[in-house]
């Protein structure tokens, strides 16, 4: 993810952004299909703004100084 | 971090051990009236929290638009080449994809009700570990521990795994990098798994703004560090 994040802002996509991309799709489709089947609950946390964007960017930037 | 563990690498073990440790400072520590209080600003209703009744779309019309924006990305990439000594990007995205899915069927049948995460339960490892009346067990840090021992089985198929660690100088870095990320995606909700795969998939709108906020704080460190890294060249 890491590495998909740095291709995507150096404007060269490579293969870790195309392979998350795959896996964003498959579990998208595969997902909310047993959803509607029934197998599975399928039900979206509880929605705070500040907190999401805050959060996601401490993260960020945790991600490069932390390589992870 | 959790899979390069796996793989002998010690400095993603510390930064493991951070994302951790830098979890339960935030949810169950000395930030943890920070962490609550940032959950009530901005909180929204039911509505808001899923992508489609947000945007007055049926469920189906959402999934359809998100695979067709994701096909569109993908069919102008430009060609990408397999990656050196990996699987070809299809096949890792075939395969993460599948085991996403696997993880939402089987973290179901046990009551875990979400899927593929490492957020949560990096900082249920640590809180089970290290503080009293915590509950370790559960379906989220088994799974996590399986991590670093797939990879480790991975890399030991393909020869002899043995540690490598960092210059010593590099692991303070790691390590305050980690607590960002396990207090960051502790206050999410969600890390990168946790909100850009798993929430995505379920249309989650709290994981469409997290993603979004990943994306400006890794744009913003790569920026500050890149420049930095070329004036210490």
């Amino acid at each position: 993810m890491h590495s998909a994040a740095r291709e995507a802002l150096a404007g060269r996509p490579g293969p870790s952004l195309a392979a998350y991309l795959v896996a964003l799709a498959v579990q998208l489709a595969l997902v909310n299909a047993l959803g509607v089947l029934g197998v599975l609950r399928v039900q979206p946390p509880p929605l705070s703004v500040t907190a999401a964007l805050l959060g996601g960017l401490v993260f960020g930037v945790g991600m490069i100084l932390g390589k992870g | 971090m959790w899979s390069r563990l796996g793989t002998g690498n010690a400095g993603a073990g510390v930064a493991a051990l951070g994302f951790a440790l830098g979890g339960v400072v935030v949810d169950r520590g000395a930030l943890a009236p920070l962490t609550a209080a940032l959950d009530e600003v901005g909180a929204a209703g039911g509505r808001a929290s899923a992508l489609p009744s947000l945007l007055g779309l049926p469920a189906w019309a959402v999934v359809g638009l998100g695979l067709a924006g994701i096909g569109l990305a993908l069919s102008r990439l430009p060609a990408i080449g397999p990656a050196r000594g990996h699987w070809r990007w299809p096949v890792t995205g075939l395969a993460l994809g599948l085991v996403g899915v696997l993880a939402w069927v089987g973290g179901s049948l046990s009551g875990w009700r979400w899927g593929l995460s490492i957020t949560g339960p990096s900082r249920s490892l640590a809180e089970g570990l290290l503080l009293a009346g915590a509950d370790l067990g559960g379906w989220g840090p088994a799974m996590l521990l399986g991590i670093p021992l797939g990879s480790w089985l991975s890399a030991r198929l393909r020869g002899p795994v043995g540690w490598r660690a960092p210059a010593a100088s590099e692991l303070p870095r790691r390590f305050l990098g980690g607590l960002l990320m396990g207090a960051g995606g502790t206050i999410a909700a969600g890390c990168n798994i946790g909100n850009a795969l798993t929430g995505l998939s379920v249309l989650s709108t709290q994981s469409l703004v997290a993603v979004v906020g990943m994306v400006a704080g890794t744009a913003a460190a790569i920026r500050a560090l890149d420049g930095e890294d070329r004036r210490a060249a």
